[in-house]
C-alpha cells in the first residue's frame, strides 16, 4: 500500500525546491539591483523601497522556512525518527561550514569598508579647509566693516540733503566709496535715489528682514551675490535724522569685492562645501554599504541554512525510507517499494531492498499458496479419514499422538481428538484398557519396525474387542529426524465371532445330517436285535448279547448327547437381553450343585451392591453350570472338597466391570493346554465333549466379556476368571439405546 | 497586574505610533492655496506652498547638501468616455543650499537662473513657497467649450541628492517630502 506513496511527497519536495530556487534567484537579482541602485540610482532607484521590502520578505520567508524545518527536525529528534540525527548532524555541519567563512568575510569586509571610506578623509585637510574658510571670513569681514564704515560716513553726509537734492550727489557718493550701487530708500523700502555702474534696471532692494533690522536701529552689513560677482558686500544703514519732521531714510551700498578675492573665496567655499558634504555622506555611504552587505550576509546564511536543511533531508530521505520499509517488512507488509533516490550507493542499496521485498513477497505468496494447498489436502485427508471405518492413529517419534480420526473414537470409545499432542503414556494412564494397543504401538516404533500387523484384544468399557492393527513408519519430507507412525486398525470382534458361528453352525449341520440321523436307526436296530434274539439265546450267549447291545445303545446315546451339545454350541440361540443380579444367579446355581454332592464345599465370596449385568440370564447360568461342572469333576478326581466363587466390582479409569473368580484346588491345567483350553475338543478330562469351556467362552464373549484360566500361584488348582461389563446406575437410561454396542 | 502592564505597553505603543504619524504629517510640503488666471494670452499660476523640512533634511542642508524642489503643474482636459488628456506639464524648480562662507541660504530658480541669498531659512522657504504669475501654457491651447483641470504638487527631488544619500532617502519617510496633488478646475 505504501509502495508508491512517496510520489506525492517527491512532488511536494520538488515544488519546495523550485520555490526555493525561485526565491533565491529573485532575491539575488533584487540584491544586485539594490547594489546597482546604491551606485547608480537612476536605473533602479525608483524600485529601492520595493526591492528592500522584497528582500525583507524574502529573508522573512527564509527564516520561516528554516524555523519550520528546525521545528520539524526537533520533532523528529524527539520521536527518534530514523534519519533525524543524521539530518541534524548534516545541517549542523553545513551551517558551520557555510556560516563561519561568510561571517569572517563579513567582518573583514566591514573593516575594509570603514577603513577605506574613513581613509578618504584626512583630518589635516579638513582643518586646512576650515582654516581657509575662517580666513576667508575674516578677510571678507574686514572688507564688510570697511564698506559699512564708508556707507555710514556717506549716510551722515547726505543726512542734511533733502530727497530732491540727493539724486544730484548720489553718483559722487557712490564713486567715493567705490560701490557698484548706492541707493537711498525710505524706511519702508521705497527707492528715493539710486546710482549704479551696472546695467540693472531696478536697484537691488533689501529684504524685509534687513528693513526690520534697520527699523530697530541696527545697521546691516552682509554678503550677497550679484549678477557680476559671486560675493558682494551689502551695507544698509540708517541715515541720521536731524529734524523731527524728517522722514527716516536708509542708505544701501553694494560693494563688489575684487575679482581675485572673489575667486579665492568662491574656491574656498566650494572646496569646503564639497568636503563637508562628503564628510556628511560618509556615514550615509557606510550605512548604505553596510546595509547591503548585511542583507547579502543574511541572504547567504539563510540560503545556506535552508539549502543545508533541504540537502540533509534529501540525504536522509533514503535512509528514512529504508527504515520505514524495514519496519513495514517487520510488520508483515512486503508490498513496500521504495523510490530509488539516485544511481549512487544509496540507490543501489534501495534497489537491493526493493528486490529483497519483491522476493520475500513472492516467497510469502508461494508459502501462502502452499499452505492453502496443504490445508486443502489436510481437509481432504481429514474428510477421508473421518469417513473411514478403520481407526487411524498417527504417533510421532517421541510418542506424541498427532492425529486420530473419528473411527478411533468410535472403536476405542474415547475422544482421542482432545488428546492430540499427549504422550501415549499419558493416554495409557488415563485409559488402562488401551494398554495392549498403545503398548504394541510403542513397542513397534521404539524398535524401528517399519511395517507390522498384529491382532490385539482389548477389554474396555464396551467389552472385549479384537482389533486388527497394521502400522507403518513415514518420514516427513525434508526432516530426517522427524518420523511418524501411522497405525490403522479395524475391530474384527464381530467378524471373528461371525466366522466362528458360521463354522460351528456348519459343523452342527453336518453332525445333524451325517451323524445324528444314522444314530437313531442304529439305536433302534440294536434294541430290536436285542429283543428279537435275546430270548432265543442261551444264557451264556445272552450275557454277551445283552452287554454288546447295551454298549451300542449307550454309545449311541452318548453320541446323541455329543451331537446335541455341538448343536447347542453352534447354534446362536435367541437371547433375551435384560438386567439381572449376578450374585443371585450364582447362588441358584451353587444351590443346585450343593444338593448333588454334599462332600464338596462351595465357598461364596459375593460382593455386596454388585452392579447388574445386562444379558441373557439363562445362557449366563449355563456358563456357571459348565464351570461348576468342570470344577466338580476336577475336584472329584482329585478328592479335594473346596470350591471358591468370588464376585467383585472393579472400576478402573472409566471401566466398570464385574469380575467372577471360580477357583478350585484340583490338579490345575498343564501349560500346553492353558493357551487353548477354551477351544472346542480341548479338555483335561478323559470323558466329556471338550465343549464346556468353549461354550463358556462363547457365551461370555456374546455378553461382551472376557474369560481366561490361570493356575493358582500358591496352591494347586486353577482359577477361571470372567469379566463382564457392569451396568451402572447412570447407564440405565442409555442401556436400551447402547445395548447393541455394549454387547458386541 | 501583569495584564495592566500589558495594556500599558499596548497603549504606549499606540501613542508612539500616533505621535510618529503626527510628526510625519507635521513635516512635509503643503500647498495652502493655488489658483490660476488668464492674463496676456497666458494661463498664470499663483500659489502659496508651505515647506516644513524634517530634521534629516535640515541636517543634510546644514552639511552643504543642495536640495532641489520641483513644483509640477499639469493641465488636463476632461473627456467623458476616456481618461482625461494632458495638454501641458510645467515644472518650476528651485535649488536651496547653504553657503558656508556667508551662512546665507542661496535660492536658485533653475529656470531663470535667478539667485537669492537669504540670511534666514524661513525667508528662503518663503521664496520657495511663493509663486506669482508663473506662466504654464498659452491661452490658445485652451478650448473655451471644454473644461480643464489643473493639478499642482511640490516635492523634494531625491534623485538630485548625492548618490550615497539617495538609497537612504528613497526608503526613509523622513526624506519623503511630497505634497498632495492640489486640484482646481479651469473654466
Amino acid at each position: 500500500m505504501n509502495g508508491q506513496l512517496d510520489k506525492p511527497e517527491l512532488g511536494d519536495r520538488n515544488v519546495i525546491l523550485l520555490l526555493g530556487i525561485l526565491l533565491f534567484v529573485f532575491m539575488l537579482a533584487s540584491l544586485v539591483m539594490m547594489s546597482d541602485a546604491l551606485q547608480n540610482p537612476d536605473r533602479f532607484g525608483d524600485y529601492m523601497s520595493g526591492l528592500l521590502i522584497f528582500n525583507a520578505l524574502g529573508l522573512l520567508s527564509l527564516v520561516i522556512l528554516i524555523a519550520a524545518n528546525l521545528k520539524n527536525l526537533v520533532n523528529q529528534l524527539k520521536h527518534k525518527i530514523p534519519g533525524a540525527r543524521m539530518t541534524f548532524k548534516t545541517v549542523s555541519m553545513f551551517a558551520i561550514l557555510s556560516t563561519i567563512p561568510v561571517l569572517i568575510l563579513y567582518y573583514f569586509s566591514l573593516n575594509f569598508l570603514y577603513s577605506g571610506i574613513d581613509s578618504w578623509f584626512n583630518p589635516n585637510v579638513e582643518q586646512a579647509l576650515s582654516d581657509s574658510l575662517e580666513l576667508s571670513k575674516i578677510s571678507l569681514n574686514e572688507r564688510m566693516r570697511e564698506a559699512l564704515k564708508k556707507t555710514e560716513q556717506v549716510a551722515t553726509e547726505i543726512s542734511h540733503l533733502s530727497d530732491d537734492i540727493i539724486p544730484v550727489y548720489v553718483d559722487e557718493f557712490r564713486d567715493r566709496i567705490g560701490a557698484d550701487e548706492l541707493t537711498v530708500l525710505s524706511r519702508t523700502g521705497n527707492f528715493i535715489a539710486s546710482s549704479s555702474n551696472v546695467n540693472d534696471l531696478v536697484p537691488y532692494r533689501p529684504n524685509e528682514t534687513i528693513l526690520f533690522q534697520l527699523q530697530q536701529g541696527a545697521n546691516f552689513v552682509g554678503l550677497t551675490s550679484s549678477a557680476t560677482s559671486e560675493f558682494s558686500i551689502q551695507a544698509v544703514v540708517n541715515i541720521p535724522v536731524f529734524t523731527i519732521n524728517s522722514e527716516p531714510r536708509l542708505l544701501q551700498a553694494l560693494v563688489t569685492i575684487s575679482e581675485r578675492i572673489n575667486t579665492l573665496a568662491s574656491n574656498v567655499q566650494f572646496a569646503y562645501g564639497e568636503y563637508q558634504e562628503l564628510s556628511y555622506l560618509r556615514e550615509q555611504l557606510k550605512l548604505g554599504f553596510v546595509s547591503i552587505l548585511t542583507l547579502v550576509l543574511l541572504f547567504s546564511i539563510f540560503s545556506a541554512l535552508w539549502a543545508s536543511f533541504y540537502s540533509a533531508t534529501r540525504l536522509a530521505a533514503p535512509i528514512r525510507n529504508l527504515a520505514d520499509g524495514t519496519k513495514s517488512i517487520a510488520e508483515g507488509d512486503y508490498s513496500k517499494q521504495l523510490p530509488v533516490p539516485s544511481n549512487d550507493e544509496l540507490g543501489f542499496l534501495v534497489t537491493s531492498f526493493n528486490e529483497m521485498t519483491k522476493k520475500i513477497s513472492s516467497a510469502r505468496d508461494n508459502a501462502k499458496d502452499s499452505q492453502v494447498e496443504a490445508e486443502t489436502q489436510k481437509a481432504y485427508l481429514e474428510a477421508v479419514l473421518a469417513r473411514l471405518s478403520s481407526g487411524v492413529l498417527v504417533v510421532d517419534n517421541t510418542g506424541n499422538l498427532r492425529t486420530s480420526n473419528l473411527s478411533c473414537n468410535q472403536i476405542l470409545g474415547i475422544d482421542l481428538a482432545n488428546m492430540t499432542g499427549q504422550q501415549l503414556n499419558e493416554i495409557q494412564n488415563n485409559f488402562k484398557h488401551l494398554e495392549p494397543l498403545l503398548h504394541a504401538i510403542e513397542y513397534h516404533y521404539k524398535n524401528n519396525i517399519n511395517e507390522w500387523r498384529e491382532q490385539i484384544t482389548l477389554f474396555g468399557k464396551s467389552g472385549r474387542q479384537i482389533l486388527m492393527c497394521s502400522g507403518t513408519t513415514l518420514s516427513l519430507i525434508g526432516i530426517e529426524t522427524s518420523r511418524v507412525h501411522v497405525i490403522v486398525f479395524d475391530e474384527i470382534t464381530a467378524l471373528i465371532q461371525g466366522q466362528k458361528d458360521a463354522a460351528w453352525s456348519e459343523m452342527a449341520r453336518r453332525l445333524a445330517h451325517e451323524i445324528k440321523n444314522p444314530l437313531t436307526p442304529i439305536q433302534l436296530a440294536a434294541e430290536r436285535l436285542r429283543l428279537k434274539y435275546i430270548k432265543t439265546m442261551k444264557p451264556s450267549q445272552f450275557e454277551d448279547m445283552d452287554k454288546l447291545t447295551n454298549t451300542i445303545i449307550q454309545q449311541v446315546e452318548t453320541m446323541k448327547d455329543m451331537v446335541n451339545t455341538f448343536s447347542e454350541y453352534a447354534q446362536t440361540p435367541k437371547t433375551t437381553q435384560k438386567l439381572f443380579e449376578l450374585n443371585k444367579l450364582i447362588e441358584e446355581v451353587v444351590d443346585l450343585y450343593n444338593t448333588l454332592d454334599t462332600n464338596i464345599t462351595v465357598k461364596l465370596d459375593l460382593a455386596e451392591n454388585l452392579p447388574q449385568i445386562k444379558g441373557d440370564p439363562d445362557r449366563t447360568r449355563r456358563v456357571f453350570n459348565n464351570l461348576l461342572n468342570n470344577a466338580f469333576e476336577a475336584i472329584t478326581q482329585d478328592m479335594h472338597t473346596l470350591l471358591e466363587i468370588k464376585t467383585e466390582y472393579i472400576a478402573d479409569r472409566g471401566l466398570d466391570f464385574v469380575e467372577i473368580r471360580v477357583k478350585d484346588y484340583g490338579s490345575g491345567i498343564s501349560s500346553e493346554l492353558i493357551d487353548n483350553i477354551f477351544e472346542p475338543y480341548v479338555s483335561t478330562k478323559p470323558k466329556g465333549t471338550g465343549l464346556g469351556l468353549a461354550i463358556v467362552k462363547k457365551i461370555i464373549e456374546e455378553h461382551g466379556g472376557i474369560v481366561w484360566l490361570e493356575n493358582n500361584l500358591n496352591s494347586t488348582g486353577a482359577c477361571a476368571i470372567i469379566r463382564l461389563p457392569a451396568v451402572m446406575q447412570s447407564d440405565y437410561n442409555n442401556v436400551n439405546t447402547t445395548s447393541n454396542r455394549v454387547l458386541i | 497586574m501583569k495584564l495592566n502592564n500589558n495594556y500599558f505597553c499596548l497603549f504606549s505603543l499606540f501613542l508612539y505610533l500616533l505621535l510618529s504619524t503626527a510628526s510625519i504629517y507635521a513635516e512635509g510640503i503643503t500647498i495652502e492655496h493655488a489658483s490660476g488666471r488668464f492674463k496676456e494670452s497666458f494661463y498664470l499660476i499663483d500659489a502659496n506652498i508651505k515647506y516644513e523640512l524634517s530634521d534629516n533634511v535640515l541636517e543634510a542642508l546644514s552639511h552643504g547638501i543642495t536640495l532641489r524642489f520641483d513644483m509640477t503643474i499639469e493641465i488636463e482636459r476632461e473627456r467623458k468616455w476616456i481618461w482625461d488628456k494632458k495638454i501641458a506639464t510645467a515644472i518650476l524648480s528651485y535649488q536651496l543650499q547653504l553657503l558656508p562662507l556667508s551662512n546665507n541660504y542661496l535660492v536658485t530658480n533653475m529656470i531663470t537662473g535667478e539667485r537669492k541669498q537669504l540670511q534666514e531659512l524661513n525667508e528662503a522657504m518663503q521664496i520657495l513657497g511663493t509663486i506669482n504669475n508663473f506662466p504654464v501654457v498659452s491661452e490658445t491651447d485652451f478650448d473655451p467649450d471644454r473644461i480643464y483641470k489643473c493639478f499642482m504638487m511640490s516635492e523634494l527631488r531625491i534623485r538630485t541628492l548625492p548618490l550615497p544619500l539617495q538609497p537612504l532617502a528613497l526608503i526613509s519617510p523622513k526624506w519623503k517630502l511630497t505634497s498632495q496633488w492640489y486640484e482646481w478646475t479651469i473654466r
